[in-house]
């Protein structure tokens, strides 16, 4: 194979001396390892941008969120409108954080736990919270199905 | 009855017991006090300790080979062949470190096995062939070493067998030409070997030294070195301490390639140091395990003074720029990146780089949880015992108490100072030319020694300043560090073994 490390075999061969295998040796992993520190760098600096759009966008979405509450604010003072805009203003208090009084708050701060160890530091907020029919049970099966291999 | 006793008495082990093995009893006990009591890397000395007491007993089915095909250690002729078909060849109880030459023999030893006697410690007929080099057929007239009515020259090189048996062929004979690694007889024995010679394969085939790898790789977050890729730049320099100890061996009379195996001490990486002395320096892997796996527990106590030696206050107190949160998907892509990187640069680093970013992918990817659970627990722990024990049966008397464990010894340490020194010094030359301060104590974790060397930067900044948190900063070149020692111990393989 002609590659790298025969060059530097066949150099540290010739100057035949343990000072140039010293002196080539530590040269190729200062060389190395500051090659993988740049891609590193360039790659990081990939994705930091993604994640600052990202976090843009949900910004932006928080912004939506809190101008709909605030537009359904404005509809509820008329009657007429009182019952459509029920629902709006359920999303939307739950978008800007604002609990809805109905929900337990222990069990939603359980939920919101469970996402973050799932989502981990990405960014996230939890827009709706509604029940399962049988999904514990179905994941269940999924598990010991899953764990056992088929002979 | 007296006959009985007597009979009895030459069935026991004491009769084959010397001081070397007594010395090494002491040996055992200051691993055991220093692993049981203060918890000097425990789970290596223990096993290492426990092994190396079964190897200066007098153990009977435990280390011994099958008995196979005893082959030539060079090319060469054969100019004495002591095998005849159906000869029994019983090796001595207590393994020892047989002379290469006829020159390390003692003539009247020599005289005695080339008769078929039996002499203390060599067993009975263990001494088989005695080939001279092609290097030296035209110096035949100047050999001048008379025994049996041969003349010999103090290079010819001395056969032995390497297990119990009886000889069933012998495929070579006085006058013949042999290749390196050529058949010259074969034994036969009904046992098969026994549980640490199989267990020792590990070692020999450098099985264990990757797996501990993939382990690790399971274990570690390299998140910190990912945020601040800087940091690799640090694991880097630190190497420095591997080369100036390669630079150093040979004055210590160290050929270059035992050099190579006792300057990779000064990585700090256990597995890493076995590896390569395993391939480079063989007869030496007993001193270098111990020293490098003694001087990484002394971590906390070696590194201190160069690191305070070398810094003000004022650079010991300087806080680190926060870390970013780094994305799975980013864990992942470096994992891929560093073993495609690495392996094409330094390909005889693969098994080690190949099994530690293997033993991450499994730990980030998120759909291999079993996986790298196992890797980090059950795989790692099974390993760790063999590998701890394989080194220590190789600890017997006789192979370890040399001057060249004490030189070891000395040149580990000096492996070790140098690294850190090497990595604090790199920190405070990055500072020169860099906005963002790095905190030099950090420098020092670019020994490997996961995560005790980190460790010690945290400690060592929390005196000079109790609310500055350096221990995520420290990991950054910790873990550079491991990639890095593998990198030095590839370069190595590659120099030497081409």
């Amino acid at each position: 194979m002609s590659s790298f490390p025969l060059f530097i075999a066949t150099t540290a061969e010739g100057a035949g001396s343990t000072g140039s295998i010293m002196i080539v040796g530590f040269l190729l992993v200062v060389v190395v390892l500051a090659l993988l520190a740049a891609i590193t760098s360039a790659l990081g600096a990939l994705f930091a941008r993604q994640a600052a759009r990202e976090a843009a966008r949900a910004a932006d979405f928080s912004r939506q969120a809190a101008d709909s509450k605030a537009q359904a604010g404005q509809s509820a003072s008329s009657p007429s409108a009182k019952a459509v805009s029920l629902t709006a203003a359920d999303a939307s208090a739950a978008v800007t954080g604002e609990p809805n009084p109905e929900d337990d708050p222990l069990l939603l701060s359980v939920i919101a736990a469970a996402i973050h160890s799932i989502a981990g530091d990405r960014a996230h907020r939890i827009v709706s919270i509604r029940a399962s029919a049988e999904g514990w049970a179905q994941e269940g099966r999924r598990q010991i199905f899953s764990s056992h291999r088929i002979r | 009855m007296i006959d009985l006793l007597q009979q009895l008495f030459n069935n026991t082990g004491f009769g084959y017991l010397d001081w070397r093995m007594l010395f090494m009893w002491g040996v055992v006990g200051v691993l055991l006090y220093l692993a049981v009591n203060h918890k000097f890397e425990p789970l290596l000395l223990v096993p290492i300790a426990f092994g190396a007491m079964l190897a200066n007993l007098p153990t009977q089915g435990i280390i011994n080979k099958p008995a196979s095909h005893l082959r030539s250690p060079i090319s060469g002729e054969i100019i004495h062949a002591g095998l005849t078909e159906g000869m029994g060849v019983q090796l001595p109880f207590v393994e020892r470190v047989m002379p290469d030459t006829v020159g390390q023999i003692n003539p009247r030893n020599l005289e005695r096995l080339i008769a078929g006697e039996m002499v203390d410690g060599f067993g009975r007929n263990t001494l088989t062939h005695i080939i001279r080099g092609n290097a030296y057929l035209e110096m035949t007239a100047e050999a001048d070493i008379e025994v049996a009515g041969m003349r010999l020259l103090p290079t010819d090189r001395l056969v032995w067998a390497d297990a119990s048996g009886h000889v069933v062929s012998v495929e070579r004979s006085v006058g013949m030409a042999v290749v390196d690694g050529g058949r010259l007889a074969e034994l036969q024995s009904e046992h098969t070997g026994g549980l640490m010679h199989y267990i020792k394969l590990g070692v020999l085939l450098e099985l264990f030294p990757p797996l501990i790898f993939l382990g690790v790789g399971a274990l570690t977050d390299f998140g910190p070195l990912i945020a601040n890729p800087r940091m690799l730049l640090l694991g880097a320099a630190a190497q420095f301490g591997v080369f100036a100890t390669f630079f150093g061996a040979p004055f210590l009379g160290f050929t270059a390639r035992e050099s190579g195996a006792i300057g990779i001490i000064g990585g700090a990486d256990g597995p890493t140091s076995i590896f390569l002395a395993n391939t480079l320096a063989p007869e030496l892997l007993a001193p270098i395990a111990v020293a490098a796996y003694s001087y990484m527990a002394l971590v906390p106590v070696l590194q201190p003074p160069i690191m305070r030696l070398l810094t003000t206050s004022k650079e010991r107190r300087i806080r680190m720029q926060r870390l970013r949160p780094v994305s799975r998907l980013e864990k992942l892509v470096f994992a891929v990146m560093v073993t495609v990187a690495c392996i094409l640069l330094v390909p005889a680093a693969s098994p080690l780089i190949g099994m530690l970013m293997f033993g991450n992918f499994l730990r980030e990817c998120g759909v291999t949880e079993r996986l790298s659970k196992a890797a980090q627990n059950e795989l790692i722990n099974v390993v760790t015992i063999f590998l701890g024990i394989s080194v220590g049966i190789t600890m017997t008397g006789d192979r370890f108490l040399r001057l060249d464990t004490i030189g070891i010894m000395l040149l580990g340490v000096f492996a070790f100072l140098i690294a850190t020194a090497a990595g604090v010094l790199m920190a405070k030359l990055m500072n020169l030319c860099s906005k963002q301060k790095i905190n030099p104590l950090i420098g020092s974790a670019g020994v490997s020694a996961v995560p005790m060397a980190a460790r010690v930067s945290q400690v060592e900044g929390q005196k000079a300043d109790p609310t500055n948190f350096l221990l995520m900063h420290a990991m950054g070149p910790n873990v550079a560090g491991v990639i890095g020692t593998a990198l030095v111990a590839g370069y190595f393989l590659t120099i030497f073994t081409r």
